[in-house]
C-alpha cells in the first residue's frame, strides 16, 4: 500500500502528469534523474495533533520555472511551504536541491505580507538589509558585499527609489516588492512566495506576475501559493492542485478535467469558478469559433447544454474574464511562437 | 515653592548628599529604560514588562529582609521570570497574556508574603512600589552604573537579531535565527533594566518609564537610532523635572516623574507635527475648506 501511495503522488519531469488518478505509475520513483530539481521534495508527510494535515506529498520545481500551489483555505499550502523551510515537524523521504540535501537557510521566503510589522521605524533598505541577519553572526556588521547584494536585489525587485522612505508609507504593492528583494538579498536558488497577490488590486497584480514570471526566467525557481485561479492558470508555467495531498499537476493545457478541479476544491459541477477557468467552454475555445464567444455566450445561443445552464448562473463580470483567458491564451501563444523563433 | 536655582544649591549641599545621588539614579534609569523601551514599544510588548517588572519584586524583597544586595536579588528574580515568560509563551494552546497574568500576580504576592516577615514593613514596602528618593544605598551605585553598561552593550550587539525578530518573526525562524534566545535576551534587558530603575521610581510605576518615552518618541520619529535617541532625551528631561517637583512640593518622586512623562505625552500626542490629533484635525479642515473655496 505505501509504495503504491509513494507511487502514486511522484511525478517525474519529463511526462508531466495531470492527475494523480492517470498517473502511469511505472517508472515513477524518484532516482538520480531528478538530480537536476532546482527544489524536489519526496512524499512529506505533516500530523497536527493526531490530525493528518499533508499525506505523502511529491513535488518538484525546476531552476527557470514558475510554479503555483493551489487548494482551497485547509488544504496546507502554508504548511508545505513552512515544511519546505524547515519550520513544521514533518517526516520526509527526502527534501533535495540540485541532488544535495536542501538547506532551508538558502530558500528566499516571501511570508503573507501581515505576518510583517509594517509600522515598525524602519527604512527600505535596512529592511532589505535585514534579510541577511541569519547569514551574519551575532555581532557582525554586514560588509561591503552585503551592501552590493541589497543594492541589488532591491534593483531587481524595482524599489531603489525608495531606499530610504519608511515602510510604513509604502502602498501594497510596494510592501510586496520589499518582502520580495528581502528575500533576494540572500541570492537564493528558490523562491517561496506565500500568497503574495492577497489584497492587491489588478495593475499590482500584473506587475508583480512580470515580476516573478522574469525572475523564473533568470533562473529562480519560483513557487507561490495563490487563491488566484485565474491568474495562477495564465502566467505560471504548472501548477499543483492541493488538497492534503497532490490531486493534480501540470501545465494550463494538462489541466483541462474540470474533475480534478470539483475533486481539490470539492464544489458543485455547476460552480462558476470551473467556467471562469474555462474548463467547461475549453470546446469552443480550442475549435476557433473564440472570435464570436463573447456574443454567444451573452445570447445563450450556440452554446452546448452543459454550458448554457452554467453560463444562466453566471454573471456578466465572469465572461469578461472568459474573454480575458482567451486573450492571455494568445498572448501566451504568441510568447510561445516568439521562443521558438529565438530558439 | 523652592526655585530651580534652589534646588540647583540642595545638590551640592554635603548633608543632602542622597539627592544627587537619586537624581544620577534616575539620569542613568531614564536613559536605559527608554532605550530598552523602544523594543518593547515596537514590539509592543507593554504588557510582558509589567510583568517583568513585578517579578522583580520577590527578589527585592528577599534581599531587603536578609541584608543581601537589593540590585542582586532583584536581577535574579527578574532574570529567571523572564526566561519563564519566554518558554511558556511558546506554548501557544494558553495565550501569552494570560500566561503573564498567572505569573506577574503570583510573583507579586509572593514579594509581599517574603517583605511582611520584616517587622515594620509598611514603609518598607512603600518605599518598593512607589520609589523614593531617599532609596538609593551608595553601595548600588557602581553595580547600577555597570548594569547599564551591560544592558546598552547586550541590545547593541544583538540589534539587527532584535530588530529581525521584532518585524517578522517567521521569516526570522526560516532565516536561522535563534528567536527564543533573542526574546531571552530582550526580557532579560527589560528585567535589568527593571532593577536599575526601582528604587527611585517605584516597582508600580517603573512601567511608565519603559513605555511612556518611547511612545511618545515614536510620534515624532519614523527611525530606530532617532526614537532611541528622542526617548532617552525626554526621560532625561521628564525626570530631572520630576525630582525637582518631587523635592520643591514635596511629592513622591517616582510618582512625580511619571506625571510629567505622561503629561509629555499627552502633549505629543496632541501636538506632534504629523501624526499629532491637532495636526491630522487642522489638515482635514484645511482639505474641507480647500473644497468648499
Amino acid at each position: 500500500m505505501n509504495t503504491f501511495k509513494l507511487l502514486k503522488n511522484t511525478q517525474t519531469s519529463e511526462s508531466h502528469i495531470s492527475t494523480q488518478k492517470t498517473a502511469d505509475t511505472s517508472n515513477r520513483v524518484h532516482t538520480h534523474e531528478h538530480v537536476h530539481h532546482a527544489l524536489d521534495v519526496r512524499c512529506l508527510n505533516v500530523t497536527a495533533s493526531g490530525r493528518t494535515i499533508l499525506d505523502d506529498v511529491s513535488l518538484y520545481v525546476d531552476a527557470g520555472e514558475f510554479v503555483a500551489l493551489i487548494g482551497p483555505n485547509g488544504a496546507g499550502k502554508t504548511t508545505l511551504l513552512r515544511s519546505i523551510l524547515g519550520l513544521m515537524n514533518h517526516s520526509d523521504a527526502g527534501i533535495s536541491s540540485f541532488g544535495a540535501k536542501l538547506n532551508p537557510r538558502s530558500i528566499g521566503y516571501v511570508p503573507q505580507r501581515h505576518e510583517f510589522a509594517w509600522d515598525f521605524p524602519i527604512t527600505v533598505r535596512q529592511t532589505v538589509l535585514s534579510g541577511l541577519t541569519g547569514m551574519l553572526k551575532f555581532g557582525r556588521w554586514p560588509r561591503l558585499e552585503h551592501y552590493k547584494a541589497v543594492e541589488e536585489a532591491m534593483k531587481r525587485a524595482d524599489i531603489t527609489h525608495l531606499a530610504q522612505r519608511p515602510i510604513g508609507e509604502l502602498s501594497g504593492g510596494q510592501r510586496q516588492r520589499v518582502l520580495v528583494a528581502r528575500a533576494l538579498a540572500l541570492r537564493p536558488s528558490i523562491l517561496l512566495l506565500d500568497e503574495p497577490f492577497t489584497g492587491l488590486d489588478m495593475p499590482t497584480q500584473e506587475l508583480l506576475n512580470d515580476l516573478f514570471r522574469s525572475l523564473a526566467r533568470e533562473g529562480h525557481a519560483v513557487v507561490m501559493t495563490t487563491h488566484d485561479l485565474i491568474s495562477a492558470l495564465n502566467q505560471c508555467d504548472r501548477l499543483y492542485l492541493i488538497n492534503q495531498t497532490v490531486q493534480a499537476c501540470g501545465t494550463r493545457e494538462q489541466l483541462q478535467d474540470a474533475k480534478v478541479w470539483i475533486d481539490t476544491f470539492r464544489i458543485r459541477e455547476t460552480n462558476p469558478l470551473l467556467s471562469a477557468l474555462g474548463l467547461i467552454t475549453s470546446e469552443q475555445v480550442s475549435s476557433g469559433q473564440v472570435s464570436s464567444e463573447q456574443e454567444e455566450s451573452a445570447s445563450g445561443m450556440n452554446v452546448p447544454d452543459a454550458t448554457v445552464r452554467s453560463i444562466s448562473e453566471f454573471d456578466m463580470s465572469s465572461k469578461n474574464i472568459r474573454a480575458e483567458i482567451y486573450l492571455a491564451e494568445n498572448k501566451e501563444k504568441t510568447c510561445r511562437e516568439l521562443k521558438g523563433d529565438e530558439e | 515653592m523652592l526655585s530651580i536655582m534652589d534646588f540647583i544649591n540642595d545638590l551640592y549641599n554635603p548633608i543632602l548628599s542622597f539627592l544627587p545621588r537619586a537624581l544620577l539614579v534616575a539620569a542613568v534609569s531614564a536613559v536605559v529604560c527608554a532605550i530598552v523601551g523602544t523594543h518593547v514599544v515596537l514590539r509592543g510588548m507593554a504588557f510582558i514588562g509589567d510583568a517583568v517588572a513585578h517579578a522583580v519584586f520577590p527578589g527585592l524583597a528577599f534581599s531587603f529582609i536578609t541584608g543581601g544586595s537589593l540590585v542582586l536579588g532583584g536581577a535574579v528574580a527578574g532574570i529567571a521570570t523572564a526566561i519563564l515568560v519566554a518558554l511558556l509563551s511558546q506554548n501557544r494552546r494558553l495565550k501569552e497574556d494570560s500566561v503573564i497574568g498567572v505569573l506577574f500576580v503570583g510573583a507579586f504576592a509572593l514579594g509581599i508574603v517574603i517583605i511582611s516577615r520584616s517587622a515594620g514593613y509598611a514603609g518598607s514596602l512603600q518605599d518598593f512600589l512607589f520609589g523614593s528618593l531617599t532609596g538609593v544605598s551608595v553601595d548600588d551605585i557602581p553595580l547600577m552604573l555597570i548594569g547599564s553598561l551591560v544592558v546598552i552593550s547586550i541590545l547593541a550587539f544583538f540589534n539587527k537579531e532584535l530588530v529581525a525578530v521584532s518585524i517578522d518573526r517567521e521569516t526570522a525562524r526560516a532565516l536561522g535565527i535563534p528567536v527564543l534566545f533573542v526574546d531571552i535576551v530582550l526580557y532579560v534587558s527589560v528585567a535589568l533594566a527593571v532593577v536599575i530603575s526601582v528604587q527611585t521610581i517605584g516597582n508600580v510605576l517603573v512601567l511608565a518609564l519603559l513605555v511612556a518615552p518611547a511612545a511618545t518618541a515614536r510620534l515624532v520619529t519614523n527611525r530606530m537610532s532617532s526614537m532611541m535617541t528622542v526617548a532617552s532625551i525626554l526621560s532625561l528631561i521628564s525626570s530631572f523635572v520630576g525630582i525637582y517637583l518631587s523635592w520643591a512640593l514635596d511629592l513622591p518622586a517616582g510618582a512625580t516623574i511619571v506625571c510629567v512623562l505622561t503629561v509629555v505625552f499627552a502633549s505629543v500626542w496632541l501636538c506632534a507635527p504629523h501624526h499629532g490629533i491637532l495636526a491630522k484635525y487642522f489638515s482635514t479642515w484645511k482639505m474641507h475648506k480647500n473644497l468648499s473655496d
